[in-house]
């Protein structure tokens, strides 16, 4: 076995070779999945730890505030010991609540942010399912976790909860146009759907940079649209404290709280790595043609640091976007949908159409 | 694979009667939701991977979330349904027992029958169903452009709100 | 397929036109595409066009139907701006969506593939549940739009069920490989028998065959009646071409699989459709339940497949339309100015009040009923010749002890026109509506004595 941090296909390969040279295929392919699971697992958790510990930070940092300080250094224990608090607090159950359903919703809720990890290009040869339609298939089950949200929201009967989903619902099915359109865009572009076929697009050049102005024009949409979808500020009716006290979830506590906490996290996670994966190069180091020395500096750093550097970028400016922007009014957010970003971003893609038929971009 | 067809193809039947069967409707959506997506897993058991996330997308992420909207905007979660005379319920079961033991009878001698086209475990790949659908069925595409717009311009007109 | 793209392309233009707020303009367009389409329709004529890997077939057949529709359809639409008059909503949509509504019926009768079909069933239909409840307030339009929706999506899904049922067995939509297949395969498995059977039920619905009419008085009667009147013409010789067609080019050689069925369903039609139109008082179900027993008759021509039946359910389609349009036209302005409830006695001295609209009346109700020198006479003796050719003579005499029975009602009508009352207020309707009712009349007479100009088309 050769581990290369460069390029994981050879390190996969053998896993999948020692495992079903030791077991039967089938058995083979259930400890494949067993342990992608749990890499998962682990990985969703201590991401959507310090997803909260970044937020908690740069809103403190924008408010001129220290942000937690107390627990670890520099306050990097904070979100664990708030985990164990979750876990230690009592569930509360509301009288006339669907028990059924109240108890059901935030797992569909984290159950399709797990879903769409699963197809995302970390490094070279390193994802779990590498889909011939990977972007379509990452668009669907991003679009799956507003039922949860539905569902929280109608079974806690409760007027905050249910106001709070069927605004969120509005927002995600509005929004998920765009998102869908904006993506739409670069597969124009790359002339695939699949993930790495994407990225492997990208080796000479992002898309963003190759696809100039119409690029530009969908990534800006995608920012936006997808802070909307996820539910995130200046967008956040669905859990609009001052008016709202929590939204959907108001009447959720201790772990199940905490479910919709990380998978809120997790989402926001996933569209800025579907930005950086689709927009900004993946896991593909940052090329200028020509430059080579730096060029080979630029190759020096690993794929996956590459990736999660991108995708750290992209939620930097979605928290930016949450603690400077007021929040929307509702009749205001689907106006922004509907007779803004969706008529420029059919626009958009009839432009991308035209460049990409006359090979007007960047090759 | 044949396990995991029986298996998709068991929650799917038992989604579906469990969607009929549950009295509140939103237990109703739910199970819709289970059943659309084993049917989602069927699609890619034939290796027709854009058609499952269509399914998906269209009717879990859109179709059912508005059918969510609709029950809870409306709350129609009474469980007392209008009650129906007996003799109706028994019509309906006898006609709905004809129709399932004549598709019962007629599905019993397709044992033997001959199968009518070979499978191509490519022709569900995004880029054949591309083909496929602007050259072969260019017509049938384009023209449900003008079924969409209908319908379209059906929704606006009937949910604008004007004056009497 | 230029007559279909252009209708489709006048029903967009029409939304555009939208915002110009001008009633004339829309109907000066819709009219001129709708003539436009005509023209492109009939000079196709005897120019075979299978076009696009054999989803659309245009020929004779077709365009004989396909003008019998885009005709009505313009004559429904010289009728609308009277019907309009004071309606400032939603006009052009109404008009754009009877546009995409004609153009799926085109589709409907061209069809050479089952996909097309069923897009062209849809495309026909959807506009129409809209246009069913296109008059907001009304508690009645709702009703109607929402039973024809129900019962609509019913019909779709069987007719989706067969289609697959079919397809599993044929292994292709198209039609000539669904022919092929019965010529080759001696042993028909009986799941494909049950495809059909279910392709029939469905069929059923659409043209309101008893006993799949139940939708049929309660939507004719809520719905705005000029979209009545387009439904009960357009959509139905539609629904009877493309089932005629289907049947005769897909499944003739089985006939065992579904001849009983349309027995049953024309005996029943017949039977159930005349008397019930006895019993009514409102005039529009009454037109409803005779639009049914028309179904039964228009189900010999498909009972009876012989060189002679697609010609002469051609003719009863023309003629039925033309009287159909005629006889809504005038319920319209009976409705309009005389009283709103539509029933039997709101016609009573209308030969007073405006003799010419009481003379079309006349005219169209004789024509349904099928008396000489009027088209339907000729419709009906034309479609029991065609049966009688086919052996099904005691059909012809339930259909003949039908259309006496039928006499009783249109009579009652007529008889109701003619009668004195104290009130002579005249009743004055606009100029293009009158055209549009003697344009319909006259041709009713022209083909009631000239049959042979329309029977010798196909």
């Amino acid at each position: 076995m050769d581990f290369n941090i460069y390029d994981f296909t050879s390190f996969t390969t053998w896993v999948h070779n020692a495992l079903t040279s030791s077991m039967s295929p089938g058995w083979a392919m259930f400890v494949e999945l067993a342990i992608v699971g749990v890499v998962f697992i682990a990985f969703y958790a201590v991401i959507g730890l310090y997803l909260v510990y970044a937020e908690r930070k740069v809103c403190a940092l924008i408010q001129n505030r220290k942000g937690p300080n107390r627990v670890g250094p520099f306050g990097l224990l904070q979100t664990i010991a708030d985990l164990f608090k979750l876990l230690m607090k009592e569930l509360i159950y509301i009288k006339n609540a669907d028990k059924f359903l109240f108890n059901l919703a935030p797992f569909i809720v984290i159950i399709a942010s797990f879903m769409a990890i699963a197809a995302l290009p970390f490094a070279k040869g390193l994802h779990a399912i590498d889909l011939n339609i990977g972007i379509f298939y990452l668009f669907a089950v991003s679009s799956l976790g507003v039922i949860g949200i539905l569902l929280a929201g109608w079974s806690s009967n409760s007027k905050y909860s249910l106001i709070g989903a069927i605004r969120s619902g509005a927002q995600v099915v509005s929004y998920e146009l765009s998102v869908g359109l904006a993506l739409l865009s670069i597969v124009i572009f790359s002339g695939s759907m699949q993930l790495s076929t994407i990225v492997e697009s990208q080796a000479n050049g992002w898309w963003i940079i190759k696809g100039h102005i119409p690029a530009i024009i969908s990534f800006l949409i995608f920012l936006v649209a997808s802070t909307a979808e996820t539910n995130r500020g200046p967008f956040d009716l669905a859990e609009a404290e001052s008016e709202l006290t929590a939204g959907f979830h108001t009447e959720y506590s201790g772990i199940k709280f905490a479910f919709f906490f990380l998978a809120e996290y997790m989402n926001m996670f996933i569209v800025a790595a579907i930005a950086a994966t689709v927009f900004l190069g993946g896991w593909m180091p940052f090329h200028i043609p020509g430059l080579d020395g730096m060029n080979h500096v630029m190759d020096y750093i690993p794929p996956f640091v590459w990736f999660m550097g991108k995708t750290a970028f992209i939620i930097f400016i979605m928290m930016w976007f949450k603690w400077t922007f007021p929040r929307l009014r509702i009749d205001q957010l689907l106006k922004l949908e509907w007779k803004y970003l969706l008529p420029l971003n059919l626009m958009n893609i009839v432009l991308i159409a035209f460049i990409v038929l006359m090979g007007w971009y960047i090759k | 694979m044949a396990f995991l067809f029986y298996l998709l193809s068991g929650i799917a039947l038992l989604s579906a009667l469990m969607v009929v069967l549950s009295k509140s409707p939103i237990n109703s959506v739910i199970y819709l939701i289970v059943c659309f997506l084993s049917i989602a897993g069927h699609y890619i058991l034939l290796n027709a991977q854009f058609l499952a996330v269509v399914h998906i997308i269209v009717y879990t992420g859109a179709i059912m979330v508005v059918f969510l909207f609709v029950i809870m905007l409306l709350n129609l979660n009474k469980t007392n349904e209008p009650h129906k005379s007996v003799l109706t319920k028994f019509m309906a079961v006898i006609s709905g027992g004809m129709l399932f033991l004549v598709l019962i009878a007629a599905a019993k001698g397709v044992n033997e029958m001959i199968v009518a086209k070979e499978f191509d475990a490519n022709i569900g790949l995004v880029a054949n169903l591309g083909k496929v659908l602007y050259t072969d069925y260019m017509i049938p595409f384009e023209a449900s452009s003008v079924l969409f717009l209908s319908a379209m311009i059906g929704a606006v007109m009937l949910g604008k709100k004007d004056k009497k | 397929m230029f007559s279909i793209i252009t209708i489709a392309i006048t029903g967009v233009l029409l939304l555009y036109l939208g915002f110009l707020k001008n009633r004339w303009i829309y109907i000066s367009v819709a009219i001129t595409g709708l003539i436009t389409a005509l023209a492109l329709s009939v000079f196709s004529w005897n120019s075979l066009e299978t076009s696009f890997s054999n989803m659309l077939i245009i020929d004779n057949y077709a365009i004989a139907f396909n003008s019998v529709m885009i005709f009505a359809t313009i004559l429904i639409f010289l009728l609308a701006p009277h019907y309009f008059k004071g309606i400032e909503k939603n006009v052009p949509e109404i008009y754009a969506l009877l546009m995409f509504s004609l153009a799926g019926a085109c589709m409907v009768t061209s069809f050479d593939n089952l996909t097309m079909l069923f897009i062209g069933i849809e495309t026909m239909s959807i506009p129409l549940y809209i246009l069913a409840g296109s008059k907001k307030f009304s508690i009645r339009s709702n009703e109607a739009s929402f039973k024809y929706f129900i019962f609509s999506s019913l019909a779709t899904a069987i007719f989706l069920l067969g289609i697959t049922l079919v397809y599993g067995m044929v292994g292709s939509f198209h039609v000539g490989d669904i022919s092929n297949y019965f010529t080759i395969t001696k042993e028909i498995p009986s799941i494909l028998k049950v495809g059909i059977v279910l392709l029939v039920i469905s069929f059923g619905f659409k043209i309101a065959a008893v006993p799949f009419h139940f939708w049929a008085p309660d939507v004719y009667e809520g719905s705005p009646t000029l979209i009545t009147a387009f439904m009960a013409t357009v959509v139905k010789i539609a629904g009877f071409a493309a089932f005629y067609k289907l049947l005769s080019t897909c499944f003739i050689l089985v006939p065992d699989s579904w001849h009983h069925l349309i027995l049953g369903l024309s005996v029943l039609s017949l039977i159930i459709g005349n008397l019930a139109a006895i019993k009514q008082k409102d005039v529009k179900r009454m037109l409803a339940y005779s639009s049914i027993s028309h179904t039964g008759f228009m189900l010999f021509a498909i009972l009876s497949f012989n060189s002679f039946s697609a010609s002469s359910l051609l003719y009863y389609s023309f003629a039925y339309a033309l009287s159909t349009i005629a006889a809504f036209g005038v319920l319209m302005v009976v409705k309009n100015h005389m009283s709103a409830d539509g029933s039997v006695q709101a016609f009573e001295g209308l030969a007073k009040k405006n003799p010419i609209l009481a003379i079309v009346m006349t005219i169209s109700m004789l024509s349904m009923a099928g008396i000489p020198i009027t088209a339907g006479f000729f419709a009906k003796y034309y479609i029991f010749v065609s049966a009688i050719q086919g052996g099904w003579l005691w059909i012809v005499i339930i259909g003949i002890l039908a259309a006496l029975v039928g006499v009783a009602y249109y009579l009652k009508l007529i008889i109701a026109m003619f009668a004195k009352t104290s009130e002579t207020e005249k009743i004055v309707t606009s100029p293009l509506y009158i055209t549009s009712l003697l344009v319909a009349t006259v041709l009713i007479l022209i083909a009631g004595v000239l049959p042979n100009l329309i029977i010798s088309l196909i």
